[in-house]
This record gives structure tokens, sequence and C-alpha cells, in this order.
């Protein structure tokens, strides 16, 4: 029997402006699956990744998390309206999210960016956060920057501690948009070993990235996207051995004949 | 040219009573001021616009109009009313609104100044819009507002002069009631300039001390831009 899907996502659109930048988006992600998304710049995958967990609103159509729906819930005749804000941010705290540009609080240590939400969402005492942190801190390698400030940090470690911090929530799906992009090329590595060991422990992963190398090794499926629509879906070695889709054939021609 | 520092020590109990009267209205209407800034830009950023619309013609009426405009609606059209109004309360009120709102200018752009992925962050770990202004923006945001609020206490000290128009004892008053009383214009003129003068440079230095407590845990990139901010 396969494990229900974790994350649906039904017929999701998305304007900014006059720009339908989602054009019917159909997806579904099961429970432990590691998926990654690919698709040139432009394509909406990112803002497909923020809608998943409402920081983007989606326009139409509607996204299910373990069945509930997040942000907006559609009733009988079609017509959507806005959860209610404590239920999109209990919603939110089941999914953890990694960004491109790390995002860690640059007024806290990387212990206090860890224990903040725990704390104040979760509602853990500040004895129990701490051990947390210092759980996590040990994860992703970076026990002795417990008191560092994000400033006095590199790329890399900013965003191992950006994963501890989205991993602080006991969170069920994990979404990481672009997290090596903004990256020195030599700390690359460093971010792809934490996500691969996650992934290992059958955490549920949603990977916006470029990085064939870790999607090849890591995903269970590659999505495909190109024009705000998902072109192709296969598993890696299909997607990078047999691309059936013209634009996929192209967008690989392109990202593998790249000068290093 | 007659230049006789004793006529102002004459004149010293007039001018120390005014002096106090300023510093009482401007601390009173800068705090009162403080308070209701940040409601006013919360509001201003609100997505609702039945909180936006308000807070933006509020804003917009204080500062397309004069101060000296708004003492006199304040002083004259509620009596008119049927609201009493002493010139004492029509002083600290009119004071209070007008720093209010340029108060709340400068909360809103220091909000605004945040980077976006700070909230972004906050909001994906399941953080309340109240609880990441809070913990997240409120003490991001020091830094920004700091420098624009010590200009505008200084302003808002500078513009308590016009009270006397409606008899608030304050400084200016008491500089027009020694030149009534000892024709000694130069004098006068130069204790009251002197007397401002030292009021505002102990506000600016009691903020740039204030400015340097603030925690400045930012990355190199943001102090840069954020002096730019300042130096513009």
């Amino acid at each position: 029997m396969t494990p229900p899907p974790i994350i649906r996502v039904r017929n999701l659109h998305k304007w900014f402006g006059d720009a339908h930048v989602l054009k019917g988006i159909d997806l579904e992600v099961k429970a432990g699956e590691k998926v990654c998304i690919m698709g040139p710049s432009g394509s909406g995958k990112s803002t497909l990744l923020r809608c998943l967990n409402f920081l983007e609103e989606s326009s139409k159509g509607i996204v299910l998390l373990d069945d509930h729906p997040v942000g907006y819930i559609e009733d009988a005749d079609g017509k959507r309206r806005r959860d209610s804000e404590a239920n999109i941010n209990r919603l939110r705290a089941r999914m953890g999210m990694v960004f491109q540009s790390f995002n860690l609080w640059t007024h806290m240590t990387a212990a206090a960016n860890i224990m903040e939400a725990p704390i104040h969402v979760g509602g853990l005492s500040r004895q129990a956060a701490d051990e947390k942190a210092r759980k996590l801190l040990k994860l992703v390698g970076l026990e002795d920057k417990k008191d560092a400030y994000p400033a006095r940090l590199s790329g890399g470690q900013q965003q191992r501690i950006a994963i501890a911090r989205a991993l602080a929530m006991d969170p069920e799906v994990m979404l990481f948009d672009e997290p090596t992009s903004a990256l020195d090329p030599e700390l690359v590595g460093e971010v792809l070993a934490v996500m691969s060991e996650l992934a290992r422990g059958g955490m549920t992963m949603i990977v916006v990235t470029h990085d064939m190398g870790f999607a090849r090794a890591v995903a269970d499926r590659i999505v495909f996207m190109d024009h705000g629509q998902v072109v192709e879906e296969a598993p890696p070695s299909v997607f990078f051995e047999q691309p059936k889709n013209e634009r996929t054939i192209q967008f690989l021609a392109k990202i593998s004949s790249r000068p290093f | 040219m007659d230049f006789s520092l004793s006529i102002i020590v004459e004149a010293w109990p007039t001018f120390e009573a005014g002096l106090i009267t300023t510093v009482i209205f401007c601390s009173v209407a800068g705090v009162l001021g403080l308070v209701l800034a940040v409601p006013i830009a919360l509001a201003q950023l609100s997505r609702s616009w039945s909180w936006r619309v308000p807070a933006q013609v509020l804003v917009e009426i204080v500062r397309d109009t004069p101060f000296l405009v708004q003492v006199f609606v304040i002083y004259f059209v509620f009596p008119a009313t049927g609201v009493p109004m002493s010139s004492t309360v029509a002083g600290i009120l009119a004071l209070t609104i007008h720093g209010a709102v340029y108060f709340s200018e400068s909360i809103r752009g220091a909000i605004l100044s945040v980077p976006r992925g700070q909230v972004d962050a906050a909001r994906a770990a399941g953080m309340s819009y109240p609880l990441t202004l809070r913990r997240i923006v409120f003490p991001q945001m020091m830094g920004y507002v700091l420098p624009p609020i010590g200009n505008q206490i200084v302003g808002l000290i500078k513009d308590s002069a016009v009270l006397s128009i409606i008899s608030v004892p304050e400084l200016s008053m008491a500089f027009q009631n020694v030149l009534g009383t000892t024709f000694a214009a130069p004098e006068a003129f130069v204790a009251v300039a002197v007397l401002y003068w030292l009021l505002t440079s102990a506000v600016t230095l009691a903020m740039s001390r204030l400015e340097r407590l603030t925690p400045t845990h930012r990355s190199t990139e943001e102090m840069t831009s954020l002096l730019a901010k300042v130096d513009r």
C-alpha cells in the first residue's frame, strides 16, 4: 500500500497583476517522498513553493496539507474563503522552510534563532528549547556556533543554521527554496550534505533547485516546470536520461553544457 | 552697543518658568505621540482599507496644514462645538497629534526597512503577525527609527514655540514677556536662542547615546545602507 499524499495541490493559479505565473498546477507529494522542482528562472517554481505554506496567496485552486486546506478553504460550490489566521499559523508551523538567502534573524544568536519558534509558537520551556537547539546544532555540525550571530557566520554555516531552525518545530514537510543558489561554490557541499542526511532520515522534502547532482542522488521524483506549468514529472533516472518533453530536453542541454 | 548680562540674570525666573513649561509640554506630547504613532503606522500598513484609510486621512491632514492652523482649530473650533478647551489642553493635544503623525511616518518607514525575508522566515515558522512584529520587526527597526525620531523630537521642541499664540506660558511666551518689560531686545533674543539650543542639543546627545545602545549585530551591507539613509 502506498502512503497517502501529505501535500496535495489542485488546479493552483497565481496572477501577479496581469502576469499569470502559475497556470493550474496539480501536484501530490507522499509522506517521506523527496521531490525536486526544477525549471528555468521565471517558471514559477519558487512561487509554487511559497504558495504551499501560504507565504504567497494563490489566486485560484487549493493546497492541502494532510487534507487540511492551507490558507483558502473551498466550499461546496467552489467558492474560496480565507481561513482564520490562527489556523493558517498552525498549518505553517507543520512545514519547515529554508530560503535562498537564509533569512536568519540578524539580532539573534544561532541558538536563539532555533529556539524562537519552539518557545513562542510551540510553547516549549526555555530549557527544553535549549536542549532541542543543542541537538539540532549537532545534527548540522555547528555545535560550536551556538552563540554566534549570523553576521559572523559563512553563508554555508548560516544555511545550516537555517535548516536547523526550520526543523525546530518538528515539521512534517520541509520546503527548500533554492537553498544553495546564494552560496559560494565551495560552501554548497556542506549544505547538500545536511540535506542528504535529512533525506536519509525519511523527511518529506520539496526542493526547488538547480543542482542536478543533488536531484539525481536524492530525489524520488523530479517535477519540471516551465511558464507556470508542470511540463514533466519523472524519477531522476528517467528525467535525466530519457526526458520526453521538448522543453525539458532544451533545459537539460543548457544546464549540462554550463562551463565550470 | 550695550549688552548687559545682568538683564538676563534679573529676568531669569521668567525664562526658567518658560523653559520648564516647554520641557513639560514637549515631554508629555513626545511620549503620548510616540505611543499613538505605533498604531497609526500599523494602521497605514494594514491590508484592510478600513484601518488604512482613516490613518492616511489623519496623516495627510496633519502633514499638509501648518501647525499654527492646527493649534487654532483645536483651541477655537472645539469650544465652538461645546467642548471646553483650555490653552494647556489644546497645546498638549495639538503637539501630541502633530508629533504622533510625524513619528508614525518614521516608524512606518523603519518597519518597511526590515528586510522582507526576516518577516517571511517568521511567518513560515508559524509566528502570528503581532508576534512577528514584537519579536522580529520591532527589535530590528530600532537602528532605522532612532535617527529620524531624534530629528522629530527636536522639531517638536521648536514647534512648541507656536503655542505662545494661545498663551501657553512656554519659553517663547516668557521671551516675549521679558521683551515687553525690559525693552532689552538683544539680551532677550540671545537668551531665548541659547536656551532652545541647549534643550535641543541635550535631546540630540541623548538620542545618539541611545543609538549606540541598540544592537548592531547587522551585516556590513546592512550597516552601509543604514548609514547612507542617515546621511540623507
